[in-house]
């Protein structure tokens, strides 16, 4: 086809495009870019005013973080990395398993069904932000929670510290899990409503249990949809900003190694401490690793993902 | 007859056209802040035929503002800054030298030297910023919880020593407040969760005779890890680890702890001057009037160390951007701002304490025994270097520093743990400064 014709077929589409694309480009692409850019420079609070022409150093950035042991910055950036990852695991299989768990549940015959899952829709409805400013009151030491677990339940002999030491981790996995998994549920609940009922009848004529019905009915057909799912939770996860700001933020808002996941983190250092280079060259390394991890999730859902 | 009437109309719209504005940035200073400062200005809008536009940034925000102002010469003629922040925008090179200003309002004597030493990048000769008003710290005591444990205040925080000892007795009394009917934590301060971590610890380890960061060999170091600067420190921790402030005290920040002392569950805890301004007010309009703590208020200036008295020394600087186009007219409004009236009038309306020596001797200043008190302590009062790092110095001591309460959370405060946490600061720190 030639280009004439090419164009004469197809040009009105790309036009239609152009505009976007070339948004893209400007808000997305070009900034991107420019973030990469800055983590090969020397740009800190000294050198700001020379912005993108600061001082050129190369790997040193990477090199700081990645093998310099006397370096502050990587011994809390890995802090990070770890908890994050930590976080994004224990969250996601939190989620999904309460979410399927919930969707089974209400997708069942059920006296007041409309309201119970309109009940659990509730936590999602809260922005994550006060969400956090809620638990972060509600973790304190003399807070809602511990005195329902010490004074009222008496499951714990004393009121331990939420918000400091390696239970912070607990912390903010809680509150990201309440408000995330009605969203999977609703998810879930309306896939579940798309199997068709004749599967399961023919299966039940065959003499098959509850258990062997939903291992090789239900979830390889949920299989699509629990891939979306965990991809949308993922993203979710490593990039969770709000929460933890929210939870510590007030104040010297570091919440410790337990709490700190890569955003807060990357935040607190790059424009609390003005290590723009450096805290461009980790949010780059952030992206790959982020990048790998999806590479990681398409190997495995790939099938599931083609259209049937 | 046409032409005289569009001649006049034209001399009219100029005239109009050429009335000059003013662009401010301020932080909330005050309950109203937008509107106080408008009524501040009034009297020299009239006078100078000005507009003065006034912006008020979050003091979220407002860092980011005005660097980003800063870098790209895009931003407001005059802008309030941080004490702490005035190093760091004078090293951007972008502030206009005021030393003309501050000339005309008395020079260096009418400034306390903690006061004058923010007005410029520290080692510099230029100053860069007016000192607008002081923040400083000093202690509130309930005179009932004291007078009921047998406590003299004046003892209590003459020294370290007696400090101690009256938080002693103070733990020992059964004196109840009559509110609540609850008894009352000795002593009660916020933990790693308050952004003032580093204020909140700078007297006890300037009283010990260390230091935050000082100059050795003509460059600026860390000296959180000497002996004296973690002796201080570890008196200051241990009083939390010894018990006198409970446990839950150390997760809150400062907003929540002083809302704990208004609502009568401590006896001592440490504030700044804007305490005495809302025991004034209604509880309806922000203030705590009708709570017991206010009919029973007391300040005393931070107990004296082994190595002498001191206190943190904050506030607010005004400096004006030199890419203003109204350069001569936002001086005369920088005087006007630094003047001992207009000094008494915002010092009223935001509850601090005004930056000039002379706006000390108002009526409303030594009118008010509590605000006296405040006077006093201002004596003792100390400011950190206004270096163009010190941002990154002090995140990162603030970021130890809560690191060590936790240590004090858990119980598990040791002086060689403590050494160890202000040695990574230090290493840390000294990267930063390099």
């Amino acid at each position: 086809m030639g280009l004439a014709k090419f164009w004469q077929r197809h040009g009105l589409a790309y036009l239609f495009v152009a505009p976007a694309l070339l948004g893209m480009v400007l808000v997305h692409y070009g900034p991107m870019l420019q973030g990469i850019y800055m983590g090969f420079l020397d740009l800190k609070l000294s050198t700001l005013r020379l912005y993108l022409s600061a001082p050129f150093v190369g790997l040193a950035n990477y090199r700081e973080i990645l093998f310099d042991p006397q370096s502050t910055f990587r011994t809390g950036f890995l802090y990070a990395v770890r908890t994050t990852l930590l976080y994004a695991l224990v969250v996601n299989a939190l989620t999904l398993s309460l979410g399927l768990l919930f969707a089974h549940v209400l997708n069942r015959p059920l006296l007041l069904r409309g309201l119970w899952r309109t009940l659990f829709l509730l936590p999602w409805v809260v922005p994550s932000y006060v969400v956090g400013l809620l638990w972060g009151f509600m973790w304190l030491k003399n807070g809602v929670i511990n005195t329902l677990l010490v004074d009222v339940l008496h499951l714990l002999p004393e009121k331990p510290h939420w918000l400091i030491g390696p239970l912070t981790f607990f912390a903010i996995v809680l509150p990201t899990v309440w408000r995330s998994w009605p969203f999977v549920m609703v998810t879930y609940l309306a896939a579940l409503q798309t199997i068709p009922q004749e599967l399961y009848e023919a299966a039940k004529v065959d003499g098959a249990t509850p258990w062997q019905r939903f291992r090789h009915i239900t979830w390889p057909l949920l299989r699509p949809v629990t891939a979306i799912l965990l991809l949308y939770g993922l993203l979710g996860t490593l990039y969770s900003f709000n929460i933890v700001y929210m939870m510590f933020g007030h104040g010297a808002g570091y919440p410790g190694e337990w709490g700190d996941l890569l955003m807060t983190n990357l935040f607190r250092n790059t424009f609390g401490m003005w290590n723009f280079g450096l805290g461009a060259a980790a949010s780059t390394l952030y992206m790959l690793l982020t990048l790998l991890l999806i590479l990681f999730w398409y190997r495995v859902f790939r099938e599931d993902l083609k259209a049937r | 007859m046409w032409k005289k009437a569009l001649s006049t109309l034209f001399f009219a719209l100029s005239l109009g056209l050429a009335q000059r504005t003013l662009e401010v940035w301020i932080m909330p200073n005050s309950a109203q802040p937008a509107e106080d400062f408008k009524a501040l200005v009034a009297p020299f809008e009239r006078a100078n035929n000005v507009q003065v536009k006034v912006t008020v940034l979050d003091w979220g925000v407002a860092w980011t503002r005005i660097t980003a102002a800063a870098t790209s010469g895009v931003g407001p003629d005059i802008t309030q800054l941080g004490t702490t922040w005035v190093g760091a925008i004078s090293a951007m090179g972008v502030l206009e030298p005021l030393d003309d200003v501050l000339q005309a309002l008395g020079g260096q004597n009418a400034y306390l030297p903690a006061v004058w030493n923010t007005t410029r990048l520290a080692g510099s000769t230029r100053a860069t910023a007016l000192p607008w008003f002081s923040e400083l710290r000093a202690f509130y005591y309930r005179t009932d919880a004291l007078q009921a444990a047998g406590v003299n205040p004046s003892q209590m925080f003459a020294n370290w020593q007696n400090f101690e000892a009256g938080l002693a007795r103070l733990a020992a009394s059964s004196f109840t407040d009559p509110e609540t009917k609850g008894r009352l934590a000795p002593l009660c301060t916020p933990g790693k969760n308050s952004w003032d971590v580093l204020h909140n610890a700078a007297p006890w380890i300037w009283g010990a005779g260390g230091d935050v960061v000082r100059q050795a060999q003509g460059r600026w170091q860390s000296a959180l890890n000497t002996p004296e600067s973690l002796q201080g420190l570890y008196f200051f921790l241990s009083l939390a680890q010894k018990g006198y402030v409970p446990a839950e005290s150390l997760e809150k920040n400062t907003a929540q702890i002083e809302a704990d002392f208004q609502a009568g569950k401590c006896a001592v805890f440490a504030s700044g001057p804007w305490m005495i301004q809302r025991a004034q007010v209604p509880e309806a309009k922000g203030g705590f009037a009708e709570r017991v703590a206010a009919k029973n208020l007391g300040v005393a200036p931070y107990p004296a160390g082994p190595r002498g008295r001191y206190t943190f020394f904050g506030g607010s600087n005004l400096a004006l951007f030199n890419f203003s186009k109204n350069k001569d007219l936002a001086k005369e409004l920088l005087k006007y701002l630094g003047s001992p009236e207009a000094q008494v009038t915002y010092a009223r309306m935001s509850g601090m304490l005004p930056a000039l020596r002379a706006a000390w001797n108002a009526p409303e200043v030594q009118g008010n025994p509590l605000m006296r008190v405040f006077v006093q302590a201002a004596q003792f009062g100390r400011t950190y270097p206004t270096l163009a790092g010190w941002g990154g110095v002090e995140n990162l001591a603030v970021q130890h520093l809560g690191m060590a309460w936790d240590l004090v959370a858990q119980k598990r405060l040791t002086q060689e743990g403590l050494k160890d946490l202000m040695d990574k600061a230090s290493a840390a720190i000294n990267s930063a400064l390099r």
